[in-house]
């Protein structure tokens, strides 16, 4: 399965939900497959899993959803911890497992070797964990975390894309991004979210 | 040693500049505060495993309109540079860190966290005030904040541990 085809197959079941998405070819991916002002490019390698938890539980009535990667979520197995004790019912976390850092030279990850991701999952005690590896599968995970209260975890292996990486962080600016994905999270709640200074300043008394 | 008194008037000030949600991992001296964060009705609590995933909850949070802050001992922020740097202060997201300085003034423990402290934080742009005095956390917890605001980034409470 590829992770390009993996993201068409599902797109319609992710609705409006806001997805956080991990650097690499993922962002580009998803951007093709469902382009979306609520979809946020993570910056920090490995941070989906922390800023899908503080968002899922700031809306707890919405489901939030990480696009991760393999590099990405070792490198904050700790996130999975704290989802495993938090139990966020509203938040569904993917994992597209190509076993390499595809954006960063292609070198293996450990899940190339012993690593298995969702044993990890598992074992932070996060409630569903899914793991998979044909496009039905993938696409009924996917439909199954939409339907059901989660955390969900779904760890789908992948084929490399074989594409250049770089290509992914044109027309990108981290800030812009930020009001961009704030607004949209502004229209679909239907309220304000982002606090401006001065609503700090007054609301202090 | 640290009290629940303390950290009630510690609660009492945070929830008085807004505060609503709160990441944290625990030290000696912060197990009163952690433990009145678990009980309080108005602040979400996230109990961390490493405080570099609280950057990452805190800024998620923040994107859902909570106005969080991160609490953790200094050893802690050394841990959560990355985050703070590609996370919070590129793509700036206010918050507030609430950090026990072990190793500061009097402090026996950890000498060499108490040297790096501040200039870590003065070389990751963050502003940072001490806490000395309890009456002045009010204060310096909303100060603190509007800072947070207006700059568009992590302003930090360094907490001595006397004030606990």
């Amino acid at each position: 399965m590829k992770r390009k085809e993996a993201l068409f197959a599902t797109r319609e079941l992710f609705g409006d939900t806001p997805c956080f998405v991990t650097v690499g070819l993922v962002w580009l991916d998803w951007g093709t497959a469902r382009p979306s002002d609520g979809n946020f490019h993570l910056k920090t390698l490995g941070s989906g899993s922390s800023l899908g938890l503080g968002l899922a539980l700031a809306m707890p009535h919405r489901k939030i959803a990480v696009l991760d990667g393999d590099g990405a979520v070792i490198m904050n197995v700790n996130g999975l911890v704290t989802v495993g004790r938090v139990q966020p019912r509203n938040l569904i976390h993917i994992v597209f497992d190509n076993k390499i850092y595809e954006s960063s030279g292609c070198i293996p990850t450990a899940s190339a070797y012993n690593l298995d991701i969702a044993e990890l999952g598992k074992a932070a005690g996060i409630k569903s964990v899914r793991k998979v590896s044909d496009l039905a599968a993938f696409s009924a995970a996917v439909k199954h975390a939409f339907d059901t209260d989660g955390p969900h975890f779904i760890v789908a292996t992948v084929e490399p894309s074989g594409e250049d990486a770089n290509t992914s962080y044109s027309r990108l600016n981290e800030v812009e991004g930020k009001f961009v994905f704030s607004r949209y999270l502004e229209k679909i709640e239907g309220r304000k979210l982002r606090e401006d200074p001065i609503d700090v300043r007054l609301s202090i008394r | 040693m640290a009290t629940a008194e303390n950290a009630d008037k510690i609660i009492r000030a945070l929830k008085r500049a807004g505060v609503n949600f709160v990441a944290s991992l625990p030290d000696a001296s912060l197990v009163p505060l952690v433990e009145g964060f678990e009980k309080d009705n108005d602040i979400i609590h996230v109990p961390l495993s490493r405080e570099e995933e609280g950057v990452g909850v805190c800024t998620g949070a923040n994107l859902g309109g909570k106005r969080c802050a991160l609490m953790m001992q200094n050893a802690g922020l050394l841990n959560a540079c990355n985050a703070l740097t590609t996370t919070a202060r590129q793509i700036e997201i206010p918050m507030l860190l609430l950090v026990l300085y072990a190793g500061a003034l009097n402090d026996m423990a950890f000498p060499m966290l108490g040297l790096v402290t501040e200039p870590v934080l003065a070389a990751l742009g963050i502003p940072h005030y001490v806490l000395d005095n309890l009456d002045d956390a009010p204060n310096l917890f909303a100060g603190a904040l509007v800072q947070a605001y207006n700059a568009q980034r992590p302003v930090a409470v360094l907490m001595m541990k006397g004030v606990l």
